[in-house]
């Protein structure tokens, strides 16, 4: 987890989003973007994930929303994106 | 739910349906042969037509049963969509948009002979067509190509299942022959610490031919209040009537108690209350335009532009919230007078007031939110402005938008569309070139205009900018000279020249048309703007285009502003002006003649202009070199300073307006209610930076 230059968050999904890890996500991205802060969430080594962290993730992206910070997934692992897919989420995480 | 009340959800559809359609024909001009989006455009007016046919439009229903023919045949292919033919469509489109405005009540019924006319025509001329069962009986059917299933056509569906929950006759428009399996899962919200895995369920339904049809995210809550052992989602998956009720049981075998679980066939009551929910969600007046269909099988993310979760809302009267908003607006004031009353007896701060500022602060926001709206209200109108406009001067244009999901306040969003309106055709009409001087410049045919909206700073701006031949700067002067905008002698720079653009009267169009050159538009643009405490910038190179940028505020009710006084006044400057507060330093001030300073700020003489002079306040200090200069920034007249006797304070003020209350007051933008209860009046920067018009002079000698 690194802050980015404009003090916004840039965050990586472990290899398996479990409840866990969905956990120290959801607190990572609730400090971020209660201040206001931009997300970026590096997706590239998701192996595993399950309702848990997509509840995490759709969770982010309607608490941005409605603060208007910017929030986005970046390099998508194929997991991930079947896991979206799968579960009807692709569009409301931005993935193809 | 009442008659009425489904039809204002019916209006409320065609507007999402009149979107669709809109972006389903502009991805169609891109390409023709792209199937999802003719399909996203029948799908669109068939369901108008559904609706408008239910509720006695009949003007509608038979304009889009014509309109819904030529598409058809388009979808399947009987028809190639040529560049004849998208003229049609648009048209057709424009005309719809107009018979919608009538049924809500905001026109007159339109004249639709001509375009009917050439729909009847276009469908003569083609084969007949058979109705397709995909649509007709909104389920869906093999071979018809990817992406036309129209189970993502939620808005159908979901319409067509409230008006059965009426009880309304729609004929063959609800005609069903297939009775699929809808299967809604529930996870309890303790089934994944009890070990369960939602996501296994819904693969295994996947597996058996299911498709997610909804995926309802209403009860997730905000993401600092997230506990993650507890379920939040519900998904409604569709399978084909053929699979096996017990195969589908079987599934849930040994975790149904971890599921609330739902599964009956299509059309049956209990689902039509589900198809209530996400109708529902469909009703926002602030919800954006409904993306393009997606490639995927994903149906239900495309009722939102932009990746918002869906949650739960209710409609509310637009007094309500204002009064809410005033309401809050006192609570502020109230808060604020707290404050003050307390230091005044020694109590400077405290944990429970820090606590109550920030709940104020929030609430506030909350209550401001509820105007919001998204700028795609405004901005959907656009692509029919350029279409006129194109048709009239025979350019060719391509639209490019950016940010339409960008929110603020309903007011703003509505008092700019008239200033939006002439800056779209003003860039049409005088900023991009004809084709053939495009093709001699070495550009493409067609121009592109750019509209964009972007939050900055606490403000938005709004930019509409064109890739055509900029600003003529010659022709612009010489024209202002021959009208007497300006003067012989005087030496402007490109910004000022530019700037001449918005001068009263000003047209340097070589004929006068019904499109722009009357020279009243774009001083209306910088008025509209101004009055709504927003400004206009342009940026233009000649050959490479113009930005015409509106920087607008994000509400009209609150704003951040720095309490001064002058004399025996307390004002309130708004922040958004301000530049800088200086103190100045011996020779900093240097008089240019009686009565008229300049500031001297890192090298550039600025014009000082006396706060109390303008507004005629006694007891002020008159000395510049003994005052507090504040530079703003004024669209009449660059950066001027300021001279007031002392800041006092820096705080969120609540915008009273003086002339709903009292009257307009040259100099005077509002008032508000300081901490201590006074009154304190808002000044009109623009006002007092004008009032003395030696200042622009002063500023050319400097």
């Amino acid at each position: 987890m690194t802050r980015l230059k404009n003090a916004g968050l840039e965050f990586t999904l472990p290899e398996n989003v479990d409840r866990s890890a969905a956990a120290s996500a959801a607190a990572a991205f609730a400090i971020a973007i209660k201040a206001g802060e931009d997300v970026k969430i590096d997706g590239s080594k998701v192996k595993q994930i399950g309702q848990a962290g997509l509840q995490i993730l759709l969770s982010g992206f309607a608490s941005a929303n409605h603060r208007r910070s910017k929030i986005e997934i970046t390099q998508p692992s194929d997991p991930l994106n079947a896991a979206a897919k799968l579960a009807g989420a692709s569009l409301l995480l931005g993935l193809s | 739910m009442t008659n009425e009340e489904i039809q204002n959800i019916f209006l409320m559809e065609c507007d999402e349906g009149l979107s669709v359609a809109e972006e389903g024909l502009k991805a169609c001009q891109v390409d023709p042969t792209d199937g999802e989006a003719i399909n996203s455009i029948f799908r669109a007016v068939h369901s108008i037509k559904g609706g408008a046919g239910a509720f006695g439009f009949s003007n509608l229903q038979a304009f889009t049963h014509k309109f819904e023919t030529v598409l058809q045949q388009a979808r399947d292919g009987e028809r190639p969509i040529d560049m004849g033919l998208m003229k049609t469509l648009f048209q057709a489109l424009d005309l719809l948009t107009d018979h919608v405005r009538a049924i809500k009540g905001e026109a007159d019924n339109p004249d639709d002979q001509h375009i009917s006319a050439e729909l009847e025509a276009i469908a003569c001329a083609a084969p007949p067509v058979v109705a397709s069962a995909d649509v007709e009986t909104g389920l869906p059917v093999a071979d018809t190509g990817p992406n036309t299933d129209t189970s993502d056509d939620d808005s159908a569906l979901d319409f067509d299942l409230l008006l059965a929950d009426l009880d309304l006759d729609l004929g063959e428009e609800t005609a069903e022959t297939l009775r699929p399996w809808i299967v809604k899962v529930q996870p309890k919200a303790e089934a994944m610490a009890n070990g369960s895995e939602p996501l296994r369920v819904i693969r295994e339904l996947c597996s058996l031919g299911g498709k997610v049809v909804n995926l309802d995210v209403s009860a997730l809550p905000e993401i600092d209040m997230i506990e993650t052992d507890q379920s939040y989602l519900i998904w409604t998956i569709e399978l084909a009537d053929h699979v096996d009720r017990g195969t589908i049981d079987e599934i849930f075998d040994f975790v149904v108690d971890d599921y609330i679980l739902s599964i009956s066939q299509a059309a049956v009551t209990p689902e039509s209350e589900v198809a209530l929910v996400a109708v529902q969600s469909l009703i926002v007046e602030t919800a954006p335009a409904p993306a393009p269909a997606p490639a995927d099988h994903e149906p239900q993310p495309k009722l939102f532009a932009t990746p918002i979760a869906p949650t739960p809302t209710i409609r509310v009267d637009l007094d309500k919230l204002d009064r809410l908003v005033d309401t809050v607006g006192e609570l502020v004031i109230t808060q604020a007078m707290l404050v003050q009353r307390l230091e005044s007896i020694g109590v400077n701060s405290s944990d429970e007031m820090s606590q109550l500022e920030y709940l104020t602060r929030e609430l506030q926001d909350c209550a401001m939110s509820l105007r919001a709206q998204p700028v795609s209200a405004v901005f959907s109108r656009v692509p029919r402005i350029i279409r006129e406009v194109e048709a009239q001067t025979g350019k060719s244009v391509r639209l490019d938008v950016e940010g339409e999901s960008t929110e603020l306040d309903k007011t703003v969003i509505e008092r700019i569309a008239e200033p939006l309106t002439h800056l779209i055709r003003n860039a049409v009409d005088h900023g991009l070139e004809t084709p053939e001087e495009r093709a001699a410049a070495g550009k493409p045919e067609q121009g592109v205009i750019r509209l964009s909206a972007e939050h900055r700073g606490g403000r938005i701006l709004i930019a509409v900018a064109d890739d055509g031949r900029g600003i003529n700067r010659e022709r612009v002067l010489a024209k202002a000279l021959e009208r007497g905008i300006v003067a012989r002698d005087a030496k402007l720079t490109d910004e000022e020249i530019d700037n001449l653009v918005f001068a009263p009267g000003f047209s340097t169009a070589q004929t006068v048309s019904n499109i722009s050159g009357r020279g009243v538009g774009m001083d209306v643009v910088k008025q509209n703007i101004q009055a709504l405490g927003g400004r206009v910038t342009i940026v233009s190179r000649p050959g490479v285009g113009s930005t015409f940028t509106l920087a607008l505020p994000l509400t009209l009710a609150i704003a951040d502003g720095m309490i001064i006084k002058v004399g025996t006044e307390t004002l309130v400057m708004p922040l958004t002006h301000i530049v800088e507060c200086l103190q100045p330093q011996e020779g900093d001030v240097q008089a240019v003649g009686p009565g008229h300073n300049v500031l001297n700020v890192r090298g550039r003489f600025l014009p000082i202009q006396s706060v109390a002079a303008a507004l005629d306040i006694a007891e002020a200090q008159s000395d510049p070199s003994k005052a507090v200069l504040i530079v703003v920034e004024t669209e009449a007249r660059g950066q001027v300073v300021l001279m007031v006797d002392t800041i006092c304070d820096q705080r969120q003020v609540v915008i009273k307006s003086l002339e709903t209350n009292y009257r307009a007051v040259d100099g005077v933008a509002g008032a508000t209610i300081l901490g201590d209860g006074r009154i304190a009046l808002i000044a009109d920067i623009e006002a007092l930076a004008t009032c003395d018009m030696l200042a622009d002079d002063l500023q050319a000698a400097a």
